[in-house]
């Protein structure tokens, strides 16, 4: 097994449950991402999923006391995330769910500054013209080694449609890579 | 080579149980599974698919307002702003210093001042000094009193 090289959340979540505010912060940083382009994923507009990820992590860190086991921690969290969306959009039944891709395209300018110079080589390219589904399956199965079935739960997906798709993007992947680089 | 058993060798790499012997066996004679690993290799090494996307200062401290945490962005956001501002002030005197010093080369007639000025850049340690000559220079300008000009009052002249 590759390891993760993204580093472990127990920590943080520990010092969460202290009320170290500055592990919640970080939290929010490492998690951001994810929980946006998860719901993003879900075609919700990004002023919309901006909305309901403040109330996820809210709700996460009201909650942080009940996370025993940090390795389910993601899926926690993406699950008050469709949660929180479906209830908004029960009761609002209002929230656009036609997120465009050149809504997409604009997110790119709210790069980090470290992805911004990482951006700028090659390596990043593999990611590039990926859709934010693809991107949190890639993110889930790689770096978080979320099991097909977790997967599945928390994107509202079969286990084996999962499979397909990891499997059709892996390939995508590595056919950008050879063609990049040069590699097969 | 046989298409589930690469299937079956990418899962294994992305999976937390580890490979197996047949797994590492097949990786060494299938071009595609050894692609796999050079591209998780690859993707491992960078930042993960999702982290382009980073909160502004705002999300974060209403979420930490939302959870009754004062904001701890907002005081970092306070002091780089005032380290920012000293640090305007310091490249505004460097920048103060270097004119004067440019001035008075050229007062003199000479632009020797303002050449050693170049090749002392150069090197950071010579760079330090400089602006530390340059910041007293700065201080021993503002000790320099503005001349006194006296003229003669108007009336004395229409005498």
């Amino acid at each position: 097994m590759l390891k993760r090289n993204k580093p472990d959340c127990a920590d943080l979540i520990a010092k969460a449950k202290l009320g170290d505010s500055d592990a919640f912060a970080d939290i929010i940083k490492q998690y951001y991402g994810l929980v946006m382009h998860y719901l993003l994923g879900m075609g919700v507009k990004h002023s919309d999923a901006e909305d309901v990820a403040q109330e996820a992590f809210i709700t996460l860190f009201r909650k942080i006391d009940q996370v025993t086991n940090p390795s389910t921690f993601t899926a926690w969290l993406l699950r008050i995330s469709r949660n929180l969306f479906i209830d908004k959009l029960r009761k609002e039944k209002k929230i656009d769910v036609s997120g465009s891709q050149f809504e997409l395209e604009l997110l790119s300018s709210n790069l980090s500054p470290e992805s911004e110079v990482v951006s700028n080589s090659e390596v990043s390219d593999i990611f590039a013209g990926l859709k934010s589904r693809e991107r949190v399956i890639l993110e889930l199965r790689v770096f978080q080694n979320m099991s097909f079935a977790e997967i599945g739960e928390v994107q509202g997906m079969t286990e084996g449609n999962v499979r397909l798709v990891f499997h059709r993007l892996i390939s995508k992947l590595r056919d950008r890579l050879a063609n990049e680089f040069g590699k097969v | 080579m046989d298409e589930k058993e690469c299937k079956n060798v990418t899962e294994q790499l992305t999976d937390p149980k580890n490979l197996t012997e047949a797994g590492k066996k097949h990786i060494k004679v299938c071009k595609k599974c050894a692609t796999t690993v050079s591209l998780l290799l690859t993707l491992k090494a960078g930042p993960t698919p999702t982290a382009g996307l980073v909160p502004s200062p705002t999300f974060v401290n209403s979420v930490l307002a939302g959870i009754g945490i004062k904001s701890a962005v907002a005081s970092s956001a306070a002091t780089s702003t005032a380290t920012a501002t000293s640090k305007t002030v310091v490249t505004v005197a460097v920048a103060l210093g270097l004119a004067t010093a440019v001035g008075l080369g050229l007062t003199l007639g000479t632009d020797d001042s303002f050449n050693n000025i170049l090749k002392n850049q150069k090197s950071e340690s010579a760079k330090r000094n400089i602006i530390e000559i340059e910041l007293l220079e700065l201080e021993a300008l503002k000790n320099i009193k503005s001349p006194v000009l006296k003229f003669d009052s108007p009336a004395n002249e229409t005498k």
